[in-house]
């Protein structure tokens, strides 16, 4: 039998170290003996299983159902535009969306957003492919969706990283959507005046920095964390 | 209508008032599942098990089940599908377990050189109703091998039609108090650790002579349980010590009673309510005599059936109210989870379980050499301790879904400065 020399704790053969305090243990005439030793636990690990998702399924058939039947009414009887294109394209965003729903191993938070944003992306492509407009692809709809989602990945990013508290969030969340709202207006005021100007978006932005200040007031003093805390508790 | 609808039709089964609460806190990488593991002394024949399996588990009912979705609760339902299968043993117990696998069955049963193990999902039963499942099955196993044993302490007959009591929910027998506990209490320290990954539930589990230990709790003045109670509360207090020493949590252990040994029942199903022993680093620093003085203290004054009638009460006065009843599921279930989250799960450092002395009839005490139980996958990052005796052996395991090993530590070590040797296996990779 070997002894742990840290803990003073004896250990089962098969053990080179002992496993609470990671000592490793050194027997030179029981080598053999120790590694002859039949485990106390099995080494084979084992898997759950995989269990079908029947929403992921149905939710699909129902996508696809309705591509289907948009298409062929689309090429049969109502011809006269290519409507069924946007809804088909309308059921891929949302398919992409519900993939983290819907899938048996969770894809990575960033992935899925990155695919969220390339998804609307593509979809927007797809309506000014019909509808060129002034440019509006490139100059509003892109730069809008990426802004969203880079607001999007780097609040999910604190919030899975630092595991920030619900007031700290909200102070996150509320500057983002004050900032968003001011880059949105500038860029939608690029393309549509040809001018870089702010007008509605100063308001909300003045609106959420307040909310800001007051949320930060709140989180660094802590008698007032306290009073909100009691008061909101549920 | 065949006789396997009529049965599905007839008797299914509430789940009980504490296993109305499992359920909802099922995740893709979290069941609650315990583990009772009987160690013989022969090597297990897979074949003979499954046989031993099949023999027994009709005389359960409430175990032979499925559990289904109806619109305001779960309910049990029988499981006529194959199996339960018996299965090698794996390094990873206590998986996560699916109400829609394959065959549906809420227990597991493992094998693995001497030893045969049951997983259980807590909604069907506590640690009582699964070791007399797990004792019968053993028992069979062995009449078919040509012993010969006994019924009785836990072996059930297997020819004899299950008793009335033995399926009852005996919380609503019991929920008779004019007086209710309060639901929530202070925050608990918990301890932070690095998790593992999905699939990995580390064991540490300590085998210690129960003579030694006794003489050391005598030698406190306390039950073994309450020594237990003691060291795995000072192991806690030391490590959130080296933490954060400036602002110290209250340190308080979620410890299951059986409330069988107050309340009379034959139930099969769950029949626990958790107890509370604590201390609070806050009111000054506390030496390990102090500790266990304020377990035993706490045990003497709370541990009786006019306190835990009130916690019974409460609970099922929650689950009893009209207005409750009729929400639906789905609202129940994000509610129940949200404050197991918030609350319940906030209020414990640890979990520790003491089984108690487990006594074998005539034909299997002879073949049974260890008894093991080990408490499953904690839901938030920490660890769970489960004790159990049988003869001269005392095994304590430890589960944690963490990397660090430092509660374990400190308190085997403690046990060893009490001059207790204690004996380490494990699960963890080396």
């Amino acid at each position: 039998m070997s002894y742990c020399v840290n803990c003073g704790v004896e250990l089962s053969k098969e053990l080179k170290s002992c496993p609470l305090c990671h000592t490793p243990v050194y027997h030179p005439e029981k080598k053999q003996e120790m590694e002859a030793a039949v485990p106390v636990f099995p080494r084979e690990r084992g898997e759950v299983d995989v269990v079908g998702n029947d929403v992921a399924v149905l939710f699909s058939v129902v996508l696809i159902s309705t591509c289907l039947a948009c298409g062929a009414l689309n090429l049969l009887i109502f011809h006269s535009t290519l409507w069924s294109v946007y809804v088909i394209g309308a059921c891929g965003v949302l398919w992409v969306a519900s993939l983290p729903l819907i899938l048996v191993k969770k894809p990575h938070i960033l992935l899925a957003l990155l695919a969220d944003g390339m998804a609307v992306s593509l979809y927007c492509a797809l309506i000014s492919w019909f509808h060129p407009g002034k440019g509006w692809f490139l100059e509003v709809a892109l730069p809008v969706v990426w802004l969203c989602v880079v607001f999007i990945v780097f609040f999910a990013g604190v919030a899975k990283k630092m595991k920030p508290s619900i007031l700290a969030k909200a102070s996150l969340l509320f500057a983002e959507a004050g900032i968003f709202t001011i880059l949105a207006e500038l860029v939608l005021n690029r393309h549509f005046a040809g001018r870089l100007y702010l007008s509605w978006s100063a308001v909300t932005g003045i609106c959420c920095g307040v909310i800001v200040a007051v949320l930060v007031t709140i989180i660094r003093r802590s008698g007032l964390r306290e009073e909100v805390r009691r008061r909101m508790h549920i | 209508m065949s006789e396997k609808k009529r049965d599905v039709r007839k008797n299914w089964y509430p789940l009980d008032l504490s296993g109305t609460v499992y359920p909802t806190l099922q995740r893709k990488d979290y069941s609650a599942v315990f583990r009772l593991s009987m160690t013989l002394d022969q090597k297990i024949d897979p074949v003979l098990l499954q046989q031993a399996v099949d023999q027994a588990m009709p005389r359960f009912p409430t175990f032979k089940v499925a559990m289904r979705k109806g619109l305001f609760w779960r309910y049990l339902e029988p499981n006529h599908r194959p199996g339960p299968f018996v299965q090698e043993d794996i390094a990873n117990p206590c998986m996560p377990m699916s109400f829609k696998g394959r065959s549906r069955y809420l227990v597991r049963f493992y094998y693995y050189e001497n030893e045969i193990s049951l997983e259980m999902f807590h909604s069907l039963s506590d640690g009582n109703g699964g070791m007399c499942l797990l004792k019968t099955v053993a028992a069979q196993y062995l009449r078919l091998q040509g012993s010969s044993v006994s019924c009785g302490e836990g072996v059930m007959d297997l020819n004899e039609e299950p008793d009335p009591e033995e399926l009852e929910d005996a919380y609503a027998r019991y929920a008779r108090s004019r007086s209710r506990s309060a639901l929530r209490q202070k925050k608990a320290y918990r301890v932070r650790g690095t998790r593992e990954p999905f699939y990995t539930l580390n064991v540490i589990r300590g085998v210690i002579p129960v003579g030694q230990a006794l003489k050391v709790a005598k030698s406190y003045g306390v039950s073994l349980t309450e020594y237990l109670n003691g060291a795995l509360i000072y192991a806690l207090m030391r490590k959130q010590k080296s933490q954060n020493p400036a602002h110290q949590k209250p340190i308080k252990l979620a410890m299951p009673v059986n409330l069988r040994n107050l309340f009379p029942s034959r139930t099969m199903r769950n029949f626990i309510v958790l107890a509370y022993p604590s201390i609070d680093p806050m009111l000054g620093d506390y030496t390990f005599e102090e500790i266990v003085k304020e377990v035993h203290n706490y045990m003497r004054y709370y541990i009786n059936p006019k306190f835990l009638g009130a916690d019974i009460t409460t609970d099922y006065a929650v689950r009893a109210n009209p207005l409750i009843r009729i929400v639906p599921l789905f609202i129940k279930d994000f509610v129940v989870r949200s404050f197991y989250i918030r609350v319940q799960d906030k209020q414990s450092s640890a979990g520790l379980t003491n089984m108690g002395i487990i006594r074998l009839p005539d034909g299997l005490k002879e073949h049974t050499e260890r008894i093991d139980i080990l408490m499953g996958q904690p839901f938030s990052a920490r660890t769970n301790c489960a004790v159990v005796t049988y003869q001269d052996q005392l095994s304590i395991s430890f589960a944690s879904c963490i990397r660090e090993t430092d509660v374990e530590r400190l308190f085997f070590t403690r046990l060893v400065q009490d001059h207790i040797p204690v004996k380490i296996e494990t699960n963890r990779s080396q």
